[in-house]
């Protein structure tokens, strides 16, 4: 994994320059690129993924590097530009136009660079209940950062939360499969200050969707902007923050109303 | 000419299925597929398939090998043949996946026996695409010879891609393109590694071979016929294409694909 970085950044600039698209994989339908969020995996959408495909859409879904059964490829080298280069490479090597790309969590800040890097070949940004990448920052403030690699294993690794910490409650059907299913986050995804170089998601229709399950009362910044700027639409969810798992039906038919 | 008819007809058969796909889709006879890539390849290849097969209302998976395709940014020295095995059989984990049709293409031949060796309770059916069989204790490349490639590889492990006329695509092949950007260089350790089995390899498993007729090297008698056309253990398969069947051939490939297991 060396060699890691280099690569990241010819494979990112490769995919700059191509242009030339064949069909896309469902004649018929749209194309959609769902993004996992920390401790996740492309596992987390296989309900939602049959849904879409059910109604003849074409469907991907990318595990970043590190996670679900990419884990045996985690290393201190995999980073946040690592896990944009993943999509990126994805959009890349199966030909994808006018993507409808949507990130939970952490990948919201995941989109936000592909949305940077690759912005015509987007249609539409879904941001499910995670924080729109800013410039100059990172996921986690500098001080959070530097608290918890302290405490990480191997000093990069966040091991998985307890799921009700995710909005699945202990005794929910799914919980045991989220819980065998997750793996270690690294911290130097969440570390990394995002740096654009094409105005990050601007100019690119948007989608907020919040879960907003247990947040009643609770003050919400990321509300306010969004609700403030004409890019953005604002949806609800009322579920906890796993909404592929706990309302796959609300979450695929909210994906599907996207045009 | 025919070759055009053959993609038109491949496009129109898939727009079609993507239609009707609800239609189709018969979840008591709803099969399970891990599509596995050959040397250069990516994930990308199945596009065709994949769509055919999910319109049959089947569940598909296509990943990609740690340093080709998508993946590319993740190439290094140290990506073996081990890491393409745990590649796929971490898919059949994460994914739970059981009762599994595993289809692997051309240098897949090697990465799926090894899947089977680990987790043969969980595949129902091998598919051997064009496929070179691993036998245990060989390598992919006799010895010596990825040492003497290597001597000019790029980076000394990596081989670029050869002209798509190798992989049995005619240079004027509607989908020569498409296959000619998206191939990737593919490292020397993955062709070099022994195979060690543990558990008997691909034995006692039902399998399929699929030979692709247009062969890139037409010694006769066909060795692959030879080894697997009268094997009782074996179903002898064939294709009147090139080796990359999936993308010269994929309505085909996807009707066979679709009636095993």
């Amino acid at each position: 994994m060396m060699e890691l970085t280099r690569r990241a950044t010819l494979a990112t600039s490769a995919a700059v320059a191509t242009v030339s698209i064949r069909p896309t994989h469902a004649a018929t339908g749209k194309t959609y690129v769902l993004v996992h969020g920390a401790w996740h995996g492309g596992w987390c959408w296989r309900e939602v993924a049959a849904k879409l495909r059910q109604a003849g859409h074409a469907v991907f879904t990318p595990t970043l590097a590190g996670m679900g059964e990419r884990a045996h490829l985690m290393s201190p080298a995999v980073n946040l530009s690592t896990h944009a280069a993943d999509i990126v490479n994805v959009i890349e090597w199966e030909e994808l136009t006018d993507v409808i790309l949507v990130g939970h969590s952490y990948s919201c800040h995941v989109i936000s660079l592909v949305a940077d890097r690759l912005k015509p070949r987007l249609r539409h940004l879904v941001f499910l209940d995670g924080t729109p990448a800013r410039e100059a920052q990172a996921f986690i403030p500098a001080a959070a950062a530097a608290e918890r690699r302290k405490t990480a294993r191997e000093g990069y690794l966040l091991d998985p939360p307890p799921v009700t910490n995710l909005g699945i409650p202990d005794g929910h059907p799914q919980a045991a499969w989220v819980k065998r299913r997750m793996t270690a986050h690294t911290l130097n995804g969440v570390t990394e200050i995002v740096r654009f170089q094409n105005g990050g998601h601007a100019g690119v229709a948007k989608t907020f969707i919040r879960c907003t399950a247990g947040r009643a009362g609770q003050p919400d910044p990321v509300a306010d902007m969004i609700k403030a700027d004409p890019e953005w639409a604002w949806r609800t969810i009322d579920t906890g923050h796993d909404a592929m798992i706990t309302a796959p039906d609300e979450l695929s038919a909210m994906l599907l109303a996207i045009t | 000419m025919k070759r055009r008819d053959v993609f038109t007809a491949a496009v129109m058969g898939a727009a079609t299925m993507a239609a009707t796909a609800q239609a189709q889709s018969n979840p008591g006879k709803a099969k399970t597929y891990v599509l596995v890539h050959g040397a250069w390849h990516g994930g990308w290849c199945w596009r065709d398939v994949v769509t055919g097969l999910r319109a049959q209302g089947h569940t598909v998976f296509a990943p990609t090998l740690t340093g080709l395709g998508e993946r590319v940014h993740l190439m290094s020295k140290s990506v073996n043949l081990s890491t393409h095995v745990t590649d796929v059989v971490n898919v059949f984990e994460f994914e739970e996946l059981s009762d599994v049709i595993l289809v692997g293409h051309s240098y897949a031949g090697h990465v799926i026996p090894l899947v089977a060796d680990r987790i043969k309770a969980r595949i129902r059916h091998l598919v051997f695409l064009d496929a070179v069989v691993a036998q245990d204790g060989k390598a992919f490349l006799p010895p010596g010879v990825g040492e003497e490639r290597a001597k000019t590889a790029r980076d000394g492990y990596l081989q670029d891609p050869p002209e798509v006329p190798w992989f049995g695509v005619p240079a004027d092949h509607p989908n020569a393109a498409w296959v000619r950007r998206r191939l990737t260089p593919h490292p020397l350790p993955t062709l070099m590694e022994p195979v060690r089995f543990q558990n008997d390899g691909h034995a006692g498993l039902p399998k399929t071979y699929i030979r692709c007729l247009k062969r890139r090297e037409m010694t006769e008698p066909d060795p692959m016929a030879v080894a697997y056309a009268n094997n009782p253990d074996w179903t002898w398969l064939t294709l009147d294409t090139g080796h990359d069947a999936m993308v010269t051939m994929p309505k085909e490939l996807t009707d066979m694909l679709g009636r095993i297991g």
